[in-house]
């Protein structure tokens, strides 16, 4: 048996890299494959999808895995207060973390928070730049306030792109990811209001000047990917808008239901990788959140101390189905 | 930055959504062609992705999940998923007939390559768990003996033996099928 299996293994090694050739007394076995040769044809995870499937998979990521998502609880000054975390998780350079120490043992944190807000990434108090939005989004409760600073940061983050290309300096690509971050966090929070004309405006105004600064950068560096990117979430962005602004529980759906947290109290960090927005589309989700029928698919609520990792396959030395 | 397998699992434990979402497109587009194949259901092919995504997350939350072998270890939790839902609709997976009928409720464009995935699938379900996957893991999904037996949690030996058994099943299948016996 053991020959024959190693045997036979050979030649299906040879089949899978294209030798088609007789095998002699193995290809009776052989005709086995070609008889399930029909499921090859499977259909393909189209992009859209995967997009879709993509943002329901990050958007549990950041309920399911708490402990580094959820370290940013608003408000939590504690948490700002941690230095050493908050150099791992921002990536501040060692100088950006000097001098945040030295300004707030000295009392000068106005002084140099000021002066970092016209850093550009890769300065070494950028970092200290994105801490200071971190904490002004904390400190912002009102949803229609927090829209407005969302707007205002994604035009930052613009404006940083359009002098960097100016510049002809390299664009980091995290500053797209950051535009993108404050774009879907600005139309979540939004879609939320219970009346988010007004706010779905601003962000209409907003997108449609930084797509214009952004045309202008892109002429001067038409090669970039970062500012193509950025091209792209913003067109993303005003299509969602467009969608509000005639049908607000569309756009409700669509960033509840596969996108971006749909409260305002879950922000993103700026320093992290940024949730994205999800495709502008009047379908509804082609790929669903795992929350399966009960009758289909066992578990999706089960508690993470009770799940039961596959060590093995049911019904092992049995056979395929009950 | 190309990230290592393990590299990519340690960053997706700290909840790095970089790393989740590079797993999230190397896999997806994988296991929903695995799942696919086993099932033929496009919309229960999408919820095993959704959902052997979402086991992935909670098993890292609880400090478990892979350390390595990421594919060996999702293509195992997407099969358990089909093979539960298998149980509880047996009859469209065991049966060809069942299958033929189905694959006949649409007969436009494609209703031949329907059928015969319907034939192809329905010949599939009578091998053993552990051939099914042998079979559709190597065979279609292009995992090494190495991978496979990762995936099984067997010896590369006894995949190799599991392979053959499988190819003896099938060619009994057929000749049975060539003599107008059901399967």
């Amino acid at each position: 048996m053991t020959d024959l299996a190693d045997r036979l293994d050979e030649a299906i090694t040879r089949r899978l890299a294209g030798q088609h050739r007789s095998e002699g007394d193995l290809d009776p076995l052989l005709a086995g494959l070609e008889a399930l040769e029909p499921l090859r044809a499977a259909p393909r995870l189209d992009a859209e999808t995967r997009a879709q499937g993509r943002q329901a998979f990050l958007a549990q990521a950041r309920e399911v895995l708490p402990s580094v998502f959820g370290r940013r609880e608003r408000r939590n000054f504690i948490t700002f207060l941690n230095f050493k975390e908050l150099f791992v998780m921002s990536r501040l350079s060692r100088v950006a973390v000097a001098v945040l120490v030295v300004v707030l043992a000295f009392g000068g944190v106005s002084a140099t928070a000021f002066a970092a807000q016209a850093s550009l990434p890769a300065e070494p108090l950028y970092g200290l730049k994105l801490i200071t939005e971190d904490v002004r989004l904390s400190l912002t409760a009102d949803p229609a306030a927090e829209v407005t600073l969302l707007t205002e940061l994604a035009a930052r983050r613009t404006d940083e792109m359009v002098r960097l290309a100016a510049a002809h300096r390299p664009i980091p690509s995290e500053v797209p990811a950051r535009l993108e971050a404050h774009l879907a966090q600005a139309l979540a929070v939004a879609a939320g209001l219970s009346v988010p004309q007004p706010s779905l405006e601003q962000i209409r105004l907003m997108v449609e000047a930084q797509s214009a600064a952004l045309a202008q950068a892109r002429s001067i560096a038409p090669n970039d990917s970062s500012l193509e990117q950025a091209g792209q979430h913003l067109d993303r962005a005003r299509a969602l808008t467009e969608m509000g602004l005639t049908d607000p529980a569309q756009l409700r759906g669509q960033m509840s239901g596969q996108s971006t947290p749909p409260m305002p109290t879950e922000m993103p960090m700026s320093t992290m990788q940024p949730t994205s927005m999800p495709m502008p589309t009047l379908q509804p989700s082609a790929m669903p959140m795992p929350t399966m029928q009960p009758t289909d698919m066992p578990m999706p609520t089960m508690q993470p101390s009770a799940m039961p990792m596959p060590t093995g396959m049911p019904g092992g030395g049995g056979g395929g189905m009950p | 930055m190309l990230l290592s397998e393990a590299e990519l699992l340690q960053r997706a434990r700290q909840a790095d959504e970089q790393a989740l979402g590079a797993i999230y497109d190397t896999y997806s587009p994988r296991l929903y062609g695995y799942a696919y194949r086993l099932s033929g259901e496009e919309a229960l092919t999408k919820d095993v992705v959704a959902e052997t995504f979402y086991r992935f997350l909670l098993a890292l939350r609880g400090g478990g999940g892979p350390r390595e072998h990421l594919a060996a270890y999702l293509y195992r939790v997407a099969y358990h998923l089909v093979v539960d839902h298998a149980r509880r609709q047996p009859r469209a997976y065991l049966s060809l007939e069942e299958s033929l009928i189905a694959a006949d409720a649409d007969p436009g464009e494609g209703a031949d390559e329907r059928e015969a995935q319907a034939r192809a699938r329905a010949a599939l379900w009578q091998l053993t768990a552990k051939q099914q996957q042998v079979i559709i893991l190597k065979y279609f999904e292009g995992l090494s003996n190495g991978e496979v037996a990762t995936a099984l949690d067997k010896p590369v030996g006894a995949v190799k033996s599991l392979q053959s058994r499988a190819l003896a099943a099938l060619r009994r299948m057929l000749s049975q099928e060539s003599e107008g016996v059901s399967p």
